[in-house]
């Protein structure tokens, strides 16, 4: 479909969760809207469904990849695609010293910087997709498709804290955000409706959380497990640095039991119940947690939205006169490996940049034909500031079965830690307890039913070893299995421009030739500092539980950073932030509150990248309100 | 070997009556699928370990019940000639998947030939019930079902 030369009310390029929800919101104001998506399209997921798309996926063919990949990591149900690729866990291997950006810093004889060979794109993308620079890997990834990363998040539905909002302000640390919890509060309502959230309001309203008279969520809270029952009755009353461990159930995007709304009708978005299939990543069997194709499905049935996949937009233009945007051209391909086919400009009155914290920054300093800076980049901050919610991940063996691999990944999790006292001087984190044994941190099951059945030769040669079997085998598998669990600490993250950011990359390229991201990634003392009270916290929780430690070295060990003397392994959450963040001047932020680019009247940047800081709820639920806070902006913009 | 002689090795390294591993109807066709893995050439099984293996369980296989564990432990599994070839059977059945036979399955060394045998060998894996469990990504309970205490299959 060709619609270069059709004029839209709006063009969106990113057709994942910001991309959709955005579409959805203007064109149910009536507005015209072309999506550019770089990524293969979802079958139905299209304008005109009688239009043959090139490549397409869909749920059941996502699926029969997951069963058959041997590592069954978040990606694994979704092919490459080397005209949009996007990272995977081999984009998260430790990087050697000699990497260090500076050469100045090599130490003496050291070997001279490693330069990466991406002479041919497809080898090397099949090695990782980012240009690593460190020292510390970026460990988070997304996905380039219809509803972009949503096929693959947990569907924690958290509401940012008041003091979230006011970092600065009440504890001298980074950068207030432009907004406050009470301007967001009305669009964390219609977020967690669009979703369809199921959590319960009392539980929720911690750390001066307030919800509007008579709110509830639309579905119930999701029942507890086994595991979250056990921690809980062991927890509840303790402490950690003056923090509650109280466990409570953790708002989600999965469908659960409707409940009655404020305006008196029950709530119901037609998709099934939760059937616990403990796969929510990398992909739920059912589509009984939201993805982005839901809202997008919709904005499409107002037949005021067009969407082009296998568009890679890689240049805004502007008029040099108005500073307005005038179009965004964009490649096209035929086939994930194929060749591009052709170049293309998409013109609106307005346009938003929704395509993920890092696509959406290099698309904008790609933009540098014009304006050498890049497009938006007058404050200096596009691309600067990534951040993440780094993880560390304690595990061991609870004394009785709490019988995990049931239910969502996780139903609960402790949130008293989330705000103190403490973040004058370290990072806070949430601590999100996991369904899925040692699945994360130790392979599970794999991994330790090889070592009972083939344990690893003292000289970790390939000479046979002799095992269990059997009778034996089976009791082990009782007794290890039930007892197996998990608890994940996602820790807060401080914008460093200096040290964590992404630039195009002047000497790699996909196979379309557009630039790969370049990342240079760091921890500061701050949140090195709340890894530090994670392990602490992880030994204090272990011990009130009578847990026999098992935390060690993780299966993926590639985040790996000394503090202290003591060695850390940092998983990535998948949570990137900060990267065209918001704020109140020109000078030192991308965009204003309303997530408009200060420099152009007509141009919008939204996603997780407009964040100013990362709080420790997980973002997605702050991305949606945000979203709509934005769309809000743009209809009134027009009248 | 043949796919009963399969069936019945299979029973006696992973602890599961040859009833349960094959049914008298089994729609799914979970032990001729496995059993093919044994046949696949890209599978590079060494013929003389597998005809040893093949010889040595035809030798115990009519052990009575309670001395059979004892015997296979001694001829099979400390047979370091045929039991890294007998835990393959294992895995073929707790997980649904295939380990190149010439490394340690923990170790990830590149390239190889491990490999899942099928979606339903996958979702068949003995592991996940062994448990109380379900495969990930594939439930068949109702919403909330994780709250109760699951029955574990009974190990006689």
């Amino acid at each position: 479909m060709d619609n270069s030369t059709k004029q839209y009310d709006a063009v969106i390029v990113g057709g994942g969760w910001a991309g959709s929800a955005l579409a959805y919101r203007l064109a149910s104001a009536n507005k015209k809207v072309l999506v550019l998506e770089a990524g293969i399209a979802i079958d139905g997921l299209v304008t005109n469904p009688d239009e043959n798309q090139l490549v397409t996926g869909n749920r059941a063919e996502f699926m029969n990849d997951f069963f058959m990949a041997m590592a069954k990591t978040p990606e694994s149900p979704y092919v490459q695609n080397y005209n949009a690729p996007r990272p995977a866990v081999l984009d998260i291997q430790p990087i050697p010293p000699f990497t260090l950006n500076n050469p100045a810093q090599l130490p003496a004889g050291a070997p001279p910087p490693a330069t990466i060979d991406c002479a041919d794109p497809k080898t090397s993308i099949d090695k990782g997709y980012f240009i690593q620079r460190g020292p510390v890997p970026f460990g988070s990834t997304y996905e380039r498709r219809g509803g972009g990363t949503s096929w693959h998040w947990l569907g924690t539905s958290l509401r940012m804290l008041p003091n979230d909002f006011k970092l600065k302000t009440v504890y001298n640390q980074a950068v207030d955000w432009p907004i406050g919890y009470e301007d967001l509060s009305d669009y964390y309502d219609q977020a967690e409706f669009e979703i369809g959230v199921s959590a319960d309001v009392d539980e929720q309203q911690i750390h001066g959380i307030t919800f509007s008279e008579g709110y509830v969520y639309p579905m119930a809270k999701i029942p507890a497990t086994i595991l979250d029952n056990t921690m809980d009755a062991g927890l509840a009353d303790q402490t950690f640095d003056g923090s509650s461990l109280k466990v409570t159930g953790t708002p989600a995007g999965r469908n659960g039991v409707p409940n009655q709304m404020k305006n008196g009708e029950f709530y119901d978005n037609g998709r099934r119940q939760c059937q616990g299939n403990t796969n929510c990543t990398p992909i739920c069997p059912i589509q009984a947690k939201y993805d982005a194709t839901v809202t997008m499905a919709k904005a499409l049935m107002t037949g005021n939205v067009d969407i082009i996949y296998q568009a890679v937009a890689t240049n805004i233009t502007l008029d040099m006169t108005t500073m307005e945007v005038t179009g965004v051209e964009y490649k096209t391909y035929e086939t994930t490996g194929g060749p591009c086919t052709g170049t293309f400009t998409a013109t609106g009155t307005k346009y938003i940049v929704a395509a993920h914290a890092i696509e959406a920054a290099k698309l904008l300093l790609m933009s540098n034909t014009q304006i050498p800076a890049g497009v938006a980049n007058y404050s200096g901050q596009v691309g600067k500031n990534l951040m993440d919610h780094p993880m560390y991940l304690g595990w061991g063996l609870m004394p009785k079965p709490v019988y995990p691999f049931r239910g969502p990944l996780s139903t609960s999790g402790i949130e008293g830690t989330r705000d103190g006292a403490f973040r004058s001087e370290r990072a806070s984190f949430r601590i999100e307890i996991g369904n899925e044994g040692w699945n994360w941190p130790g392979g599970a099951p794999y991994n330790q039913v090889i070592d009972m059945v083939s344990p690893m030769p003292p000289d970790q040669s390939g000479a046979p070893t002799v095992g269990i079997f059997g009778t034996a085998l089976r009791q082990s598998i009782q007794s290890n299995f039930t007892r197996q669990f998990r608890i994940g600490f996602l820790i807060e993250q401080l914008p460093d421009a200096d040290n964590c950011y992404i630039v195009p990359s002047k000497t790699c390229f996909d196979n379309l030739g557009v630039p790969r991201p370049e990342i240079y990634y760091d921890f500061d003392v701050y949140t090195m500092e709340g890894f530090k009270a994670a392990a602490a916290a992880t030994d204090f929780i272990f011990n009130t539980l009578g847990v026999e430690n098992n935390t060690g070295v993780p299966v993926g060990n590639g985040g790996v950073f000394e503090y202290e003397g003591v060695k850390y392994y940092a998983q990535g959450a998948g949570h990137v932030m900060g990267t065209h963040r918001m704020g109140t001047t020109r000078d030192d932020s991308v965009t204003d509150a309303n997530m408009k680019s200060w420099d152009h009247d007509n141009l919008y940047i939204v996603g997780c990248g407009s964040m100013p800081t990362t709080a420790t709820s997980n973002p997605t639920l702050t991305m949606t309100a945000l979203a709509f806070k934005a769309a809000d902006a743009i209809i009134q913009s027009f009248a | 070997m043949t796919l009963d002689e399969f069936v019945s090795l299979s029973a006696a390294l992973t602890g599961y009556p040859a009833a349960t591993l094959k049914p008298q109807n089994d729609p799914q066709q979970i032990s001729e699928t496995l059993f093919a893995e044994l046949s696949l050439a890209s599978n590079n099984i060494p013929a003389a370990q597998l005809d040893e293996l093949t010889q040595v369980w035809n030798s115990i296989s009519a052990t009575p019940p309670p001395s059979l564990p004892a015997a296979v432990q001694v001829k099979i599994i400390e047979n370091l000639a045929i039991t890294r070839l007998a835990q393959n059977i294992i895995y073929l059945w707790f997980f649904g998947t295939w380990y190149d036979l010439a490394k340690n399955p923990n170790s990830f060394t590149s390239p190889n030939i491990d490999h899942v045998v099928s979606p339903l060998a996958y979702t068949n894996g003995l592991v996940w019930g062994e448990m109380g469990a379900h495969p990930m990504g594939y439930s068949v309970g109702e919403y909330g079902y994780w709250a109760n205490i699951p029955t574990l299959p009974q190990i006689n």
